[in-house]
């Protein structure tokens, strides 16, 4: 008796699903794409992120060979390598997210804010304060113990991220 | 660090606590050592609060410089490639 009401619901429930798969597939062939320009460009990632390292050790000497009576320089120095690092974890998590995208995966919520600030930012587009301050926010949430310690990315980490990257 | 812009506060709250607690001791006698420890109390609290404050706000201000000069490091260096 039911059948007739069931067989109308389960094709409208696999017509809804197809056409939803289908209209993701051109933003996961984008994502497929950038994920290749980031295989293309992985000398430029791993260098990126070295840079950042360098930076961030710089920072950090500065940070403790400076006296406690520079409090004022002292305090912003340690903000600016909280800063840089904000954006050396911020960078993890968005290769991470970018090849999440590309096997498939949909962002919600958070992450795909994140992912989509975070994707203007690194291509040199202007970004409201108000995004920019929620970047930091959620890369400070998710890696607060390092950034909070001044912990940068290991060289195991940056190795297995490349990985990650070249295995996509 | 916290410390040592507590002290610098807590003279401020210090000199307002005196100088309240003085002009009314001067009309009320009674209740002037009153004021005066209410407000010192009370400025004991706001200096601690004001110090923090005052910290962080360096650190802030070195988080941007910090993460603007890290984004444009990165831009950089994708650009260049």
């Amino acid at each position: 008796m039911a059948i007739p009401f069931i067989i109308p619901l389960v094709l409208t429930a696999a017509g809804g699903l197809a056409i939803g798969a289908l209209s993701r597939q051109p933003e996961i062939n984008r994502l497929k794409e950038q994920v290749r320009v980031l295989q293309r460009e992985i000398e430029t990632l791993r260098k990126a992120m070295q840079e950042q390292q360098r930076q961030i050790d710089e920072l950090k000497i500065r940070y403790s060979t400076l006296k406690a009576w520079n409090f004022a320089e002292r305090q912003r120095t340690r903000g600016m390598t909280r800063g840089s690092l904000i954006l050396h974890y911020g960078l993890r998590d968005y290769v991470e997210l970018t090849v999440a995208q590309s096997r498939g995966k949909a962002l919600e919520g958070d992450d795909l804010r994140f992912f989509n600030a975070f994707n203007v930012m690194v291509n040199d587009q202007p970004l409201g304060e108000e995004e920019k301050s929620f970047v930091k926010e959620y890369v400070t949430g998710r890696h607060r113990y390092q950034i909070d310690n001044l912990i940068p990315m290991n060289e195991q980490d940056r190795d297995a991220l490349v990985h990650l990257v070249g295995a996509a | 660090m916290h410390l040592i812009w507590f002290l610098p506060y807590l003279v401020k709250y210090l000199i307002v606590a005196v100088l309240l607690g003085g002009v009314i001791g001067l009309i009320f006698p009674p209740i002037g050592g009153v004021v005066f420890l209410l407000l010192l109390i009370g400025g004991v609290g706001a200096a601690w609060k004001d110090a923090g404050k005052r910290r962080r706000a360096h650190e802030q201000q070195g988080e941007a410089e910090g993460f603007d000069q890290a984004l444009r490091s990165v831009q950089n260096s994708f650009r260049q490639k």
